[in-house]
């Protein structure tokens, strides 16, 4: 057995069109992923990103391929309880992917009564701790998420991972709709969970610099394939692939003084 | 030398009530969009960007929402004194949005062809046929630099990427070439290639036909790529409003700088391949 806490071989996505015609939407993906690393995951809208994503979490069936969590592959059959908990989502689209019935404290608390037996006043503290890591203030907790603007959902989902205290988070644009202040503050919590509890993330995000700034190793995707991977600094100053050169390369470079 | 003013904004008050509970949005927010500009809107989650966009649009939730003073003036009236008839005839047609989240705004169980079919057809003045609707649809989609025009105009919301449904979304919205376009973080989904492909368009489309836009991003790039003007809001009220020069060389509000400053960087210490 290899050391890596989550082991992707051979991932394969088909996704049958209504026309009857199959599309590739992911081929033939390999990585791995260490305990306490983060891999970021960069690529062209379009490439696959993620659904590699949903894959890893459990909420697409891969079409060929293996996922194997601590060294133990899953089957067909879908995940048990434990290993759901394991590996939690933060989506890409923040306002569809909250359930409009429910209030922003029983959105939160779902996962807390799912994964843990918590007597109720445990949960409302933990509800109110997550509420405040993430920047909301309390008396959002009986908002429902219309009510709410796109940053404010977003948090609610980030939020809603943190709950399970799962080992892997697979974060799919995490802070991409949330102001730089906001935004910094959720990466510095990322990273202190990292070193706190060895929390590890497979990271996608289309702004490099975040990328940059928070994972340990990076991989590119294009047109449904991996065609380079490596550790963050390579990747940045050394890209290999013409593709990843055209990335690095659109970069914007803000020519302004540093502040504070 | 100053534009002639499109929008004016003028002490706008916006509340939500919910069982008698006030949330107040804008005590008395005022801010001018000026004809041809393009003006970044950027700020705290939260700060009511979207808000301020959807009340140009009067697509606020009713009775929810209560705009408590003030007025926007567009063309010569003053938005929330109209109908919601007369409203019909400036929303999706003077005045369009597009947001972040294009699976929302598209109706998941048309094709692409269908929705778009529809909605020139409703936009057209004189009566249109499914046939010249579909090759305008075609020729919009082609505008926004979709290469499948074909395939795509085949499919369901659900089967594109994210970057290709934005891009359906935007050729919607110039359907009717409307003379403002509200944007809504249009760019927050999609990877820096697209993104940059689509700023070219809004640009494009600024330039060659005039149209004005209010663009709300979190992404100074962004902001740096495409703005003209810059206002900077925190919880409701505008805390600066300058050029695009002049914010980034020279920001005067401390909320200003502290967004400026957590902004993350790359550094390269190595030439730039
Ligand atoms: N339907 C609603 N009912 C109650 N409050 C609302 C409603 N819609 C928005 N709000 C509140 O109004 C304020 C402004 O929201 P808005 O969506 O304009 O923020 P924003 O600046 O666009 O933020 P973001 O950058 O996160 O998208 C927020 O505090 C939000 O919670
Ligand atoms: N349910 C689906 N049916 C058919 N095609 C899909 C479906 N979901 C995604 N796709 C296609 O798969 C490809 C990869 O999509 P996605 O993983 O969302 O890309 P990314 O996250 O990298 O932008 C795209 O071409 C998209 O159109
Ligand atoms: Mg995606
Ligand atoms: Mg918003």
């Amino acid at each position: 057995m290899s050391g890596f806490l989550l082991e992707i071989a051979g991932l394969n996505k088909v996704y049958r069109t209504r026309g009857g015609a199959d599309f590739a939407a992911v081929r033939d993906v390999s990585f791995q992923l260490g305990a306490g690393e983060t891999l970021g995951i960069v690529g062209e809208s379009g490439s696959g990103k993620t659904t590699v994503a949903k894959m890893v979490a459990g909420m697409l069936p891969a079409t060929s391929g293996r996922i194997a969590l601590g060294g133990k592959a899953f089957g067909k059959s879908g995940r048990s309880r434990a290993d759901k908990k394991k590996i939690q989502y933060i989506f890409q689209d923040p306002v569809s992917s909250l359930n409009p019935r429910l209030k922003v404290r029983d959105l939160i608390a779902e996962p807390l009564k799912l994964y843990f037996k918590l007597p109720p006043g445990e949960i409302d503290k933990r509800v109110d701790a997550l509420l405040a890591d993430v920047g909301l203030p309390r008396d959002y907790r009986s908002r429902y998420p219309k009510e709410l603007s796109g940053g404010q959902c977003q948090r609610v989902g980030i939020a809603r991972a943190l709950a399970a205290e799962p080992s892997i988070i697979v974060c799919d644009e995490p802070t991409s709709a949330l102001d730089m202040t906001i935004q910094s503050q959720i990466l510095e919590l990322l990273k202190q969970l990292q070193l706190q509890k060895g929390v590890s993330y497979l990271f996608i995000a289309h702004g490099l610099e975040v990328i940059y700034s928070i994972s340990h190793r990076v991989l590119v995707m294009k047109d449904g394939e991996i065609v380079e991977q490596g550790d963050t600094r390579s990747i940045f100053h050394r890209p290999r692939h013409g593709y990843t050169q055209s990335l690095i390369g659109a970069i914007p470079r803000i020519p302004f003084p540093a502040f504070e | 030398m100053t534009q002639p003013t499109l929008v004016e904004i003028r002490q706008l008050g916006v509340r939500f009530t919910k069982r008698d509970r006030h949330t107040t949005v804008f005590e008395s927010l005022s801010l001018d969009i000026r004809e041809g500009e393009i003006l970044c809107l950027v700020g705290e989650s939260g700060s009511g960007k979207s808000v301020a966009a959807k009340s140009i649009m009067q697509l606020l939730p009713q009775p929810a929402a209560e705009y408590t003073q003030g007025q926007i003036r567009f063309g010569g009236r003053d938005l929330l004194t109209l109908s919601e008839k007369e409203m019909e005839a400036i929303r999706g047609k003077r005045i369009a949005m597009i947001f972040q989240d294009a699976l929302s705004a598209l109706n998941p169980v048309y094709t692409i062809g269908t929705q778009m079919i529809d909605l020139i057809r409703l936009h057209a003045p004189s009566r249109t046929g499914r046939k010249q609707a579909l090759a305008q649809a075609k020729d919009l989609l082609k505008q926004v630099e979709i290469r499948n025009v074909d395939e795509v105009v085949k499919q369901y919301p659900f089967q594109l990427s994210g970057g290709m449904r934005q891009r359906v979304m935007i050729a919607m919205a110039l359907s009717s070439r409307p003379e403002l376009l509200l944007a809504d973080e249009p760019t927050t989904a999609l990877d820096v290639t697209v993104q940059a492909q689509i700023l070219r368009l809004i640009l494009k489309l600024k330039r060659e036909y005039g149209m004005t836009v209010l663009f709300i991003t979190h992404d100074l790039g962004v902001v740096h790529e495409v703005a003209d003007r810059v206002i900077v809001m925190r919880s409701g009220e505008l805390v600066e409003e300058s050029d695009k020069a002049e914010l980034f060389r020279n920001p005067k509000h401390p909320y200003t700088r502290q967004l400026l400053g957590s902004m993350p960087r790359i550094y390269f210490e190595e030439a730039r391949p």
